[in-house]
């Protein structure tokens, strides 16, 4: 079950693809709309155009969801226990406590998903992103972070685009689960040393 | 309604909502809600999930991570006599608790669970109110 391929947070061509990929669909249907016939032209440039902004503010995201999902089914079908599973902006953490397992998914490389055991894990800890003083203090993002194979990996639990009282239901919200899953990841590499 | 409810849940929990007098504490207890984890929080209102679902705890310590809680507070009014029981439902995080719902139970729907033996055994030192009298023999088909 164990994956030794190394981590890559990035697949460079996926997500190339995601960015200049509907961009070539709509040039490419607006260059066809020149050639053809005035109505069809037309029609096609508008649907070409309307796919590109689709793809852009949700079909990628369901693309992505789609194909998270088949690789976690894959997962479990090889034995695979998802007793944790947090599902943050650009990673995925499954946590298999039964076998001390972590598997990794990330936003711009979902068709692979990394299976380390939890022992590798190193530094598991939580930010919760407290900043600033006095009435002002407050944070706009909390998120567990550890370090596999010398890679820091940051999971967002909370983020926003303005500061919160630290005793504000996000932030408070956001720390519960990044504790959450911060002990998770600790127990589950218990697990596996004791294995 | 619920601005006022809410203003006397921030300010005065503790006023008979008979007489208006302050009422005292009978009884106070943490519990644990197992079923109910960080972010999948569902709202109840009605007694019988508290009923069925709470555990009690000694300490906010005992509680793990994520998990939420339930804090139970039993009045009295020495004027009327009137009972009341006020339920929060939070969620505790480090030093802090995040509230997520107050209920307030003033027709003795958690009398018997509140003063059923098994919670007698966990508070040993709980008596119930007199008052009570019979109501007690239903105790033992709850909390199981």
């Amino acid at each position: 079950m164990e994956t030794m391929e190394k981590i890559k947070k990035t697949n460079i061509l996926y997500l190339l693809l995601n960015i200049f990929g509907p961009f070539a669909v709509m040039v490419l249907a607006v260059v066809l709309g020149v050639m053809l016939p005035e109505q069809v032209g037309l029609i096609l440039s508008i649907v070409g155009f309307g796919l590109a902004v689709l793809w852009w503010s949700f079909l990628g995201r369901k693309f992505y969801d789609k194909t998270k999902a088949r690789t976690l089914s894959a997962l479990e079908a090889e034995g695979f226990v998802p007793n944790h599973t947090f599902n943050a902006d650009g990673c995925t953490v499954v946590v298999d406590l039964v076998h001390g397992q972590v598997a990794l998914l990330f936003r711009w490389n979902p068709t692979k998903a990394y299976v380390r055991p939890a022992s590798a894990l190193s530094n598991v800890y939580v930010d919760d992103g407290r900043g600033g003083a006095g009435f002002l203090e407050g944070s706009s993002r909390v998120s567990f972070l550890f370090t596999v194979e010398g890679m820091k990996i940051r999971v967002n639990t909370f983020t926003s685009n303005k500061r919160w009282r630290m005793d504000s239901d996000y932030i408070l919200t956001g720390i519960s689960k990044a504790d959450l899953m911060a002990e998770t990841l600790i127990a589950a590499g218990a697990q596996a040393v004791a294995k | 309604m619920a601005f006022f409810r809410k203003l006397r849940e921030k300010f005065h929990d503790d006023w008979c909502s008979e007489c208006t007098n302050e009422m005292e504490i009978i009884r106070r207890q943490l519990y644990a809600m197992p079923e109910q984890r960080v972010g999948h929080y569902v709202s109840h209102d009605e007694p019988e999930y508290y009923i069925t679902h709470l555990v009690p705890v000694e300490r906010k310590a005992e509680i793990p991570t994520g998990m939420y809680a339930c804090g139970i507070i039993a009045y009295r009014c020495p004027q009327c006599g009137h009972r009341a029981v006020k339920l929060s439902a939070f969620l505790p995080v480090r030093d802090e608790e995040k509230v997520e719902q107050a209920l307030y139970f003033e027709k003795g729907e958690l009398d018997a669970f509140l003063w059923s033996p098994e919670q007698g055994r966990e508070m040993p030192a709980v008596k119930p109110p007199a008052e009570l009298g019979s109501k007690r023999a239903i105790k033992t088909a709850y909390y199981n």
